[in-house]
C-alpha cells in the first residue's frame, strides 16, 4: 500500500523483471535476474510470474479463451486451449468462451485476466490495483476469484491496492512512502 | 487442485518454441480479423504500383507477342533485302528467287494532287509487282480485289488522304507526270507496322504504274525491297547465310523475321523500361505511405504487444506477428494489383490496335506479373522493417503507464542490413524488368538525388518554421505547433508529394520554353520548305524559278546522295558499338554532300577547311558531337559505301552542327570531285519573307517539277511538336501516378496522428474551442503544409528545368512565374482537402466518452 507516486508499481515491475533495479540485485525463482536480457526475462517470467492489470489489458482481437490460452502457447502447451477452458469455468466464464474483451463487462475482463495469470500456474501472482476499474461489488468478486485461483496454484500473491479492507484479506501489508519501505505488518 | 510448482526451465530452450513461425502466424491471424479496413491506405498503394507495373509490363508482352505472331506478316516474307537509292544487282536478287517467292517493292515520297482543286500533299508512296503481298492481307474499303486497285493507271489510297484531297473512288489524282485514278481507299497492307502519324499518308500503286509517273530517277530517294517466302521458314538461316556474302561489298542489307519491326521492337523495350521505372518511382513513394500506414497500425497495437511481453513472448516472436501480419496483408494487396496487371492486355487491346498493324496477343504473361508481384513485396517488406524494428523495442513495463511509446534512435545494424538486401533486390528486379542498365541507374540515381534535395528543403523548412515566432491568433498557433512538433508529417509530405508536384513544374517550364525557343527559332532562322529529289539537270531552273518569286529570301541548295558508314579509323562498322546518342550515325545510310567552300555559318572546331580548288585525295569535314563521341582524331579515314562502291577519305576538320536551327546540315561533307559523278539528287531549303510568297514558291516548284517533293517545315515542326506532347504527356502521367502515391502518404500521416488529433482537439473542446476555431487549426495547417511542399517542388522543378534547357539544349531559360505560383496553390489547395478529408472524422467525437478513457 502506498500514496501515489511513492513506488509501488515500479517496484512491481522490478519484480516482474519489467524494469531494471537501479540498485542491489534482484531474484526471482533462484535466478539473480538483475542483469538478465530480456528475452530470457520473459521466458522466465512466463513460467514463473502472472501478472494482472488494472486496466485488465486483455487483446482485443482474441477471444476469451484465446487471450487466456496465450501465455501457454508461447510456452509451446499443446493442451493450452483445454486448460484455458478449464480455468475460464473455474473463474465462472464457461459460458462466454468465445466472446471478445469488449463483448464482457469490466468484472468479466478482470476475470479473464485472472483466468490468463494463474492458467500457467506461476509460482508468483502480481496485481495492480486489480479492482481499480471496477465498482466495488464487482470488485469483491473478482477479489474473491483472484484468492480461490491463486490458492488453487499454490501460488505466492503480491497485490497494489488503495483499498483497506482488501488490504486486510491479505497474510503481510507493506506500505511505502517516497520509495521507502515504512510499515511491515501481518494482517492475519 | 493441488498446488504445482513449475521446475526452472533453461530460457534458450524455451526459447526455441515460443519463437517458432508457426505460433507467430497463429497469433498473428488473430491480430489480422477485422484489422483489413485499418490497411486501406497500405493496400491502395501497393494495388496502384504493382498494378501499374505490372500492366505496363503485361502489355509490352501483349505487343511482343503479337509481332512474335505475326513476324512473317510484318516483315513481308521470311527474309528481306533493302537497299537505297538503287535497287541491288541482278545477281541478289537472281540468288533470292532461287530460294523462294519474291516480291518487290519501292518506296518513296512524293506528291499527290488534285488536278481539280490543285491542294496537294506529300505522301509515302509504295509501289508493288505482281507478287506482293506474298503473305498476309491488303483491305480495300470498297471491297475491291487487289489486282483491280493496283491496275496501270490506277491508285490506292489511304482514307485519310482521301480526305484531305477532297476525292473519292474514280476521281482523278496527280502523281509525278502521271494521271491516276482512285481505285479504292487502303485500310491496311501487311508489312505496315505502326501508324503514330508524321510519316505521311500512303499511296500504293504497282510497279508498272510508277513507270508512268516519272518519279524515279536517278539519286531519288528510293528505298528498295525485296521480300523472300521461303519454301521452307526453317531454312531462313540457311538463306540468309547465302545472301550475305552477295551483299557483302554492296548497299544492300539483309533482314529476317527476328527483326520484323526492329524500331518498334526498340520503342516498346524503351516505353515499358521507362513506364515500369515510373511504376516503380510510384511503389517507392507508396512506400512512404505503406510505412506511414504500418507505423499507425502498430501505433494502435502497442498496448497488445506490450502485453504479449508482459505474457512472456520474446521480442523475435513479437517481430513476426507483425511482419507476418503485414505481409499476409500485402499479398492480398500484391494479388488485386497482379490481377488489375493480368487483365490490362485484354483492356488495352482495342486501344492499341488502332496504332499497331499487328493485334496485341491478349493472354496471361507470368513473367511481368510474377516481376510485379516481386516489386511489391519487396517494397512493403522494406518499408515494413523500420516500424517493425521499433515494435520489437517496446518496453512491457509501459503496460503499467498510461502512454506506451516506441524507442527512438537508429534502427540496430541486423534491420539495417535486411533494408540494404532488399534494396539490392529492388534494383536488380528493377535491371531485369527494364533490361536497361543505364536507364535503369540513371532513373534510381535521378530519383534518389530528386528525393535527397526534397528531404533537405524538408528539413530546412523545418528549422524555419520552427524559428517563427508564435502567433497569436489560437487556431494558427496550433497549425504552425502541429507542423513543427516532434513527428510531424511535414517531412514525409514535402518528400511524397513534392516528387511528383517537382516533375510536375518540371515538364510544364521546360514545355513552355521549348515552345517559345521552337516558335522563335521557325520564325526567325527556319526555311520555309524542304525540297527534295531535285534531278542535277532542274537545278538551275529551280533556282531561276524560286529566286524569281517576289519575297523569297534565300535558297539553299546542295547536291545529296545516300552512303552508309562502312569503317571508322579502320574498324569495321559492325565491330564498333556505338555511343547512344549517335548510334543514328552508323545504324542506316546517311545523306552525304560534298562542296568546295565552307557551309555559311558552319563553325570549324578542330583543323581547317580545304582549299576551295582542292582536287587530291577525298578529305571529309565531320560534325564535331559524332568526331568526339567515336573517339576519332584528325587524319582518321572514314570510309564510305556509296551505292556499293567504298570510298575512304580523312579527316581533316570538325564542325560545330546546329540541327535546331533548321537548315541543311550534315554530318559528313565531302571534298568535290569524289562523288560528282555518283547518281544523286539536289535539296534545297527556301526561305520566304511571308506566308504567301512560301506557299507560292512551293506551288510553283512541285508544278514545275512533278518528280520534286516538298516538306512544310511547318508541318514537320508540328509533327515534332506532336512527339513533344506525348512525351510530355507520358511525363506528365509520371507526375500524376506518383501524386497519386503521395496522397496514400498523406492518408497515412493524417491516419498515423489520428489518435493524436483526436485527444488535442477533446482538450481543445473541453477548454472551450468551438468546432470552427478547430477546422480553422487543421485548414491552416494542412494549407501551410500544401504551401510548403508546393514550394520545395517549385524550387527543384524550375532549377532542374533550367538545367536541363540551358546545361542541355545550351537555351535561354525564362522562368514563368505564373505556371510557378498556380502550381503552389494548387498544390496548397489539394493538400490542404485531402488533410482535411482524412481529419475532419476526428472533429465530429464529443470529448465526455474519450476523457473518461483518457483519465
Amino acid at each position: 500500500m502506498g500514496p501515489s507516486g511513492a513506488g509501488k508499481t515500479s517496484l512491481l515491475m522490478i519484480m516482474a523483471g519489467l524494469e531494471q533495479a537501479t540498485g542491489g540485485t534482484v531474484t526471482m525463482a533462484g535466478h539473480d535476474i538483475t542483469h538478465m536480457g530480456e528475452d530470457d526475462l520473459a521466458a522466465l517470467r512466463r513460467d514463473n510470474v502472472g501478472i494482472i492489470f488494472q486496466a485488465f489489458r486483455l487483446i482485443p482481437s482474441m477471444t476469451a479463451l484465446q487471450n487466456v490460452a496465450v501465455p501457454m502457447n508461447l510456452a509451446g502447451n499443446k493442451q493450452a486451449e483445454n486448460i484455458a477452458a478449464e480455468m475460464l469455468e473455474k473463474v465462472g466464464l464457461g459460458h462466454r468462451l468465445h466472446h471478445l474483451p469488449d463483448q464482457l463487462s469490466g468484472g468479466e475482463q478482470q476475470r479473464v485476466a485472472i483466468a490468463r495469470a494463474i492458467a500457467p500456474r506461476p509460482r508468483i501472482l502480481l496485481a495492480d490495483e486489480p479492482t481499480g476499474n471496477l465498482d466495488s461489488k464487482t470488485g469483491a468478486l473478482v477479489i474473491e476469484t483472484l484468492f480461490e485461483a491463486t490458492a488453487s496454484v499454490g501460488a505466492a500473491l503480491i497485490l497494489i491496492t488503495h483499498d483497506v479492507s482488501l488490504a486486510a484479506q491479505c497474510e503481510r501489508i507493506l506500505t511505502i512512502e517516497d520509495g521507502k519501505l515504512v510499515a511491515d505488518e501481518v494482517a492475519k | 487442485m493441488s498446488p504445482i510448482i513449475n521446475p526452472i526451465i533453461n530460457p534458450v530452450e524455451l526459447q526455441k518454441s515460443d519463437q517458432s513461425w508457426s505460433l507467430a502466424w497463429r497469433l498473428a491471424k488473430c491480430e489480422m480479423k477485422g484489422s483489413l479496413s485499418k490497411f486501406r491506405i497500405f493496400l491502395s498503394a501497393l494495388v496502384l504500383g504493382v498494378a501499374a507495373i505490372g500492366a505496363v509490363g503485361s502489355v509490352a508482352e501483349s505487343m511482343r507477342s503479337g509481332i512474335g505472331d505475326n513476324a512473317r506478316t510484318l516483315l513481308g516474307g521470311d527474309l528481306e533485302i533493302s537497299s537505297r537509292q538503287t535497287a541491288v544487282d541482278e545477281t541478289v536478287y537472281a540468288a533470292a528467287k532461287s530460294l523462294g517467292q519474291v516480291a518487290s517493292t519501292l518506296e518513296m515520297r512524293a506528291m499527290l494532287r488534285n488536278p481539280e482543286t490543285k491542294e496537294r500533299k506529300l505522301v509515302e508512296l509504295k509501289a508493288v509487282d505482281s507478287a506482293w503481298p506474298l503473305i498476309g492481307d491488303v483491305v480495300i474499303e470498297s471491297g475491291i480485289a487487289l489486282s483491280e486497285g493496283l491496275a496501270p493507271g490506277k491508285a490506292l489510297l489511304q482514307p485519310s488522304l482521301m480526305r484531305n484531297l477532297a476525292v473519292e473512288v474514280g476521281d482523278i489524282v496527280q502523281l509525278g507526270e502521271a494521271q491516276l485514278i482512285v481505285a479504292g481507299a487502303l485500310t491496311s497492307e501487311p508489312d505496315r507496322t505502326i501508324n503514330f502519324g508524321g510519316f505521311g499518308p500512303r499511296v500504293l500503286i504497282s510497279a508498272e504504274t510508277i513507270a508512268l509517273t516519272g518519279l524515279v530517277k536517278p539519286g531519288s530517294f528510293i528505298s528498295y525491297r525485296s521480300k523472300i517466302l521461303l519454301d521452307n521458314p526453317a531454312q531462313t538461316p540457311q538463306a540468309a547465310a547465302q545472301l550475305k556474302p552477295l551483299l557483302a561489298d554492296s548497299h544492300g542489307r539483309l533482314r529476317d523475321v527476328s527483326s520484323a519491326a526492329p524500331g518498334f521492337d526498340s520503342f516498346i523495350a524503351r516505353a515499358e523500361a521507362f513506364l515500369i521505372l515510373v511504376g516503380l518511382t510510384a511503389l517507392l513513394i507508396g512506400g512512404l505511405g505503406v510505412g506511414s500506414a504500418v507505423r499507425a497500425w502498430l501505433q494502435s497495437r502497442m498496448g497488445v504487444i506490450a502485453t504479449l511481453k508482459c505474457l512472456g513472448a520474446p521480442s523475435v516472436l513479437i517481430y513476426r506477428i507483425y511482419l507476418l501480419q503485414i505481409m499476409a496483408i500485402a499479398t492480398i494487396g500484391v494479388a488485386l494489383g497482379v490481377t488489375i496487371a493480368a487483365i490490362a492486355p485484354a483492356a488495352t487491346a482495342s486501344l492499341l490496335a488502332q496504332y499497331v498493324a499487328v493485334p496485341p496477343v491478349v493472354a496471361l504473361f507470368p513473367k511481368p506479373l510474377f516481376i510485379a508481384g516481386a516489386f511489391g513485396l519487396l517494397t512493403a517488406f522494406i518499408f515494413t522493417l523500420l516500424p517493425l524494428s521499433r515494435a520489437r523495442g517496446i518496453r512491457a513495463s509501459q503496460l503499467f503507464r498510461a502512454l506506451i511509446t516506441p524507442p527512438k534512435g537508429l534502427p540496430p545494424f541486423g534491420v539495417l542490413l535486411r533494408m540494404a538486401l532488399a534494396a539490392i533486390a529492388l534494383t536488380i528486379l528493377a535491371l531485369l524488368a527494364t533490361a536497361d542498365m543505364r536507364l535503369t541507374f540513371g532513373f534510381i540515381g535521378g530519383a534518389i538525388g530528386a528525393l535527397g534535395l526534397l528531404a533537405l528543403l524538408g528539413e530546412g523548412v523545418m528549422r524555419l518554421m520552427r524559428r517563427l515566432p508564435s502567433p497569436s491568433y489560437v487556431p494558427a498557433r496550433l497549425a504552425l505547433s502541429a507542423i513543427t512538433r516532434q513527428g510531424s508529417p511535414l517531412r514525409a509530405i514535402i518528400i511524397a508529394f513534392g516528387l511528383g508536384l517537382s516533375v510536375l513544374v518540371a515538364v510544364t517550364l521546360t514545355r513552355h520554353n521549348l515552345d517559345q525557343q521552337i516558335s522563335n527559332r521557325v520564325a526567325d532562322k527556319a526555311p520555309d520548305w524542304f525540297f527534295i529529289d531535285i534531278q542535277p539537270d532542274q537545278i538551275d531552273r529551280f533556282r531561276t524559278i524560286t529566286t524569281s518569286i517576289d519575297g523569297i529570301s534565300e535558297v539553299q541548295t546542295t547536291p545529296v546522295l545516300r552512303a552508309r558508314v562502312a569503317a571508322l579509323a579502320g574498324t569495321d562498322a559492325s565491330e564498333i558499338t556505338p555511343p547512344e546518342e549517335v548510334s543514328w550515325v552508323l545504324r542506316g545510310d546517311r545523306a552525304i554532300t560534298w562542296q568546295a567552300d565552307q557551309p555559311e555559318g558552319a563553325r570549324i572546331i578542330d583543323g581547317t577547311w580545304w582549299e576551295t580548288d582542292y582536287q587530291g585525295p577525298p578529305l571529309i569535314s565531320m560534325s564535331k558531337e559524332a568526331f568526339d563521341a567515336f573517339n576519332l582524331s584528325l587524319g582518321d579515314m572514314i570510309t564510305l559505301n556509296v551505292l556499293g562502291r567504298k570510298i575512304d577519305a580523312k579527316i581533316v576538320n570538325t564542325r560545330e552542327v546546329e540541327w535546331e536551327n533548321f537548315s541543311i546540315n550534315f554530318v559528313f561533307i565531302l571534298t568535290p570531285g569524289v562523288l560528282d559523278k555518283a547518281p544523286h539528287s539536289w535539296i534545297a531549303a527556301s526561305y520566304a519573307d511571308n506566308e504567301a510568297a512560301a506557299d507560292k514558291a512551293e506551288a510553283a516548284i512541285t508544278d514545275a517539277f512533278p518528280n520534286v517533293s516538298a516538306i512544310s517545315v511547318k508541318e514537320a515542326v508540328a509533327a515534332a511538336t506532336n512527339i513533344l506532347d506525348l512525351l510530355g504527356g507520358a511525363i506528365r502521367l509520371t507526375a500524376l501516378v506518383t501524386l497519386v502515391s503521395g496522397i496514400a502518404v498523406l492518408a497515412g500521416t493524417v491516419a498515423s496522428s489520428e489518435a493524436q488529433r483526436l485527444s488535442d482537439s477533446i482538450i481543445m473542446k473541453v477548454l472551450g474551442a468551438r468546432r470552427k476555431d478547430i477546422l480553422m487549426a487543421w485548414v491552416l495547417e494542412y494549407a501551410l503544409l500544401g504551401l510548403l511542399t508546393a514550394l520545395c517542388a517549385s524550387v527543384i522543378g524550375t532549377a532542374a528545368s533550367a538545367a536541363l534547357i540551358s546545361g542541355f539544349l545550351q537555351a535561354d531559360f525564362t522562368p514563368d512565374l505564373f505556371v510557378i505560383a498556380s502550381t503552389a496553390i494548387t498544390g496548397a489547395i489539394a493538400t490542404c482537402l485531402l488533410g482535411l478529408f482524412g481529419a475532419w472524422r476526428s472533429l465530429g467525437h464529443r470529448p465526455a466518452p474519450h476523457l473518461r478513457e483518457l483519465a
